[in-house]
């Protein structure tokens, strides 16, 4: 009899104790276990650990949830705390939903922040703004530490922003970094890390500690002919620039968003 | 999706549990699933329709406690364990008692990254591609580190000897016995 399951994988035996193995190499596994008692006790010392696991914690799902945990009683309070930053165009939406209301609300955005935003909101904006175009068109000092210090430029922009700065990658859509600068806003140390794609459109995002105001939620403006992403979170602002269509842009804020959600200034 | 605050509430027990297994204490898991709602209840026009919700909440909540453990990560030596065990209201035997005592035990000892990762998939039944997406990590790199996470476990159980040593009255390895 030829051995069934030969080419069984460590990962398959994994598989097989999480039930993501199809029928088949099911089959071949168990094969392979019957023959071999050293696997075969390390599959059964694996569903030991998850049952010995569900044991443990599993009860704690079935408590009734504390009052103070309950969403409904977080979002009221939530809305209470900071009523008008938040933007509630386009309802609970996904930002895609948003973006499609932002384009049936039509001119009204042309100039400054979209929604109700705070003056320091559009300060920070502003600057953003102006960081952009100022250096965007640089072609030999876009930059002042490229990215091939990238280590360098994290740890000294860490050390002037006073917190551990990240740097998204954006190489899923088409744009690579190029670096970044340190500069003013409002007299606070603020960076810019510029990225550029194959077809030489600059993306620019601008983070600073500088008070935004109320934790806020995406707001988007025009200016120029430049779109600007706008969010404050975690006592960091965030502007993502850019001259691509609000769509582009939009689908790349919300990715950098997702790449520095968590990251704050402890 | 018309109503996220009542989306998420089904949703929430699961989370207590993974945070309460995660860091073994219930009131840091209570504040972390606390940080968790209201990240998510403030950031909702970032939630997409096509996006599993279980998988969000998880990822917002991996993402704040992976922050947290980097702003904590010079605090010497691991925040102690509650022993949880003596809370099961129906009187385990002596020997789940000390099994569950070991696994806690174990959990906190082991470094974060395979801890994440025997949770979310031994515990929370995530499979690999929602656990990849969730620690942002290839599920490659999910696999191996849930191969090294269970050997690790096991070893540290004690449980590779054919029987079931973990629930097993006798001499457990030394290392297990903290003075």
């Amino acid at each position: 009899m030829t051995d069934p399951a030969r080419n069984i994988t460590e990962d398959e035996l994994h598989a097989y104790v999480d039930g993501a193995l199809k029928e088949r190499r099911r089959q071949a596994v168990e094969a392979w276990l019957a023959a071999h008692p050293a696997d075969a006790e390390r599959v059964a010392a694996w569903r030991r650990q998850i049952a010995l696991m569900s044991k443990a914690y599993g009860a704690i799902a079935e408590e009734p949830v504390p009052a103070h945990l309950c969403a409904r009683t977080i979002a009221a309070r939530l809305g209470e705390r900071r009523p008008a930053t938040r933007l509630r165009r386009g309802g609970l939406a996904a930002a895609a939903a948003v973006l499609l209301a932002l384009g049936m609300a039509g001119g009204w955005m042309a100039h400054g922040l979209l929604g109700s935003a705070s003056p320091e909101a559009e300060e920070v904006w502003h600057q953003a703004l102006s960081a952009h175009r100022v250096f965007t068109v640089e072609k030999r000092h876009a930059v002042e530490v490229g990215s091939d210090q990238r280590e360098h430029l994290v740890r000294w922009l860490s050390n002037r922003l006073g917190y551990e700065v990240v740097i998204p990658d954006l190489a899923g859509h088409g744009f690579r970094l190029m670096g970044g600068r340190l500069l003013a806003s409002s007299g606070e140390p603020a960076a810019q890390f510029m990225y550029e794609n194959a077809g030489g459109d600059r993306l620019t995002l601008y983070v600073t500690r500088a008070n935004g105001g109320a934790d806020a939620g995406f707001s988007m403006g025009q200016e120029n002919g430049m779109s600007a992403f706008y969010w404050y979170d975690g006592r960091v602002s965030y502007a993502l620039v850019g001259t691509l269509s609000r769509e582009a842009l939009n689908a790349i804020a919300i990715d950098v968003y997702r790449q520095l959600e968590g990251v704050r200034p402890s | 999706m018309t109503d996220l605050p009542e989306a998420l509430e089904e949703h929430i027990p699961a989370l207590r549990r993974y945070a309460s297994a995660l860091l073994g204490n219930r009131d840091r898991a209570d504040e972390l699933v606390q940080d968790t709602l209201e990240r998510a209840l403030s950031r909702r026009h970032l939630f997409r329709v096509d996006r599993n919700l279980r998988g969000w909440l998880f990822t917002i909540m991996h993402n704040l406690y992976a922050n947290n453990a980097r702003s904590r990560s010079r605090a010497p030596g691991f925040v102690p364990v509650e022993d949880a065990a003596h809370r099961l209201s129906d009187g385990p035997h002596q020997d789940d008692h000390m099994a569950l005592r070991d696994l806690q035990r174990a959990l906190s000892e082991m470094t974060p990254q395979h801890r994440t990762v025997l949770l979310l998939i031994g515990l929370e039944g995530l499979s690999y591609r929602e656990a990849a997406e969730v620690l942002d990590i290839p599920v490659g790199t999910v696999m191996s580190r849930l191969a090294r996470a269970r050997e690790r476990l096991r070893l540290m159980l004690g449980d590779g000897r054919g029987t079931v040593p973990a629930v097993e009255e006798g001499a457990p390895p030394a290392r297990r016995r903290a003075p």
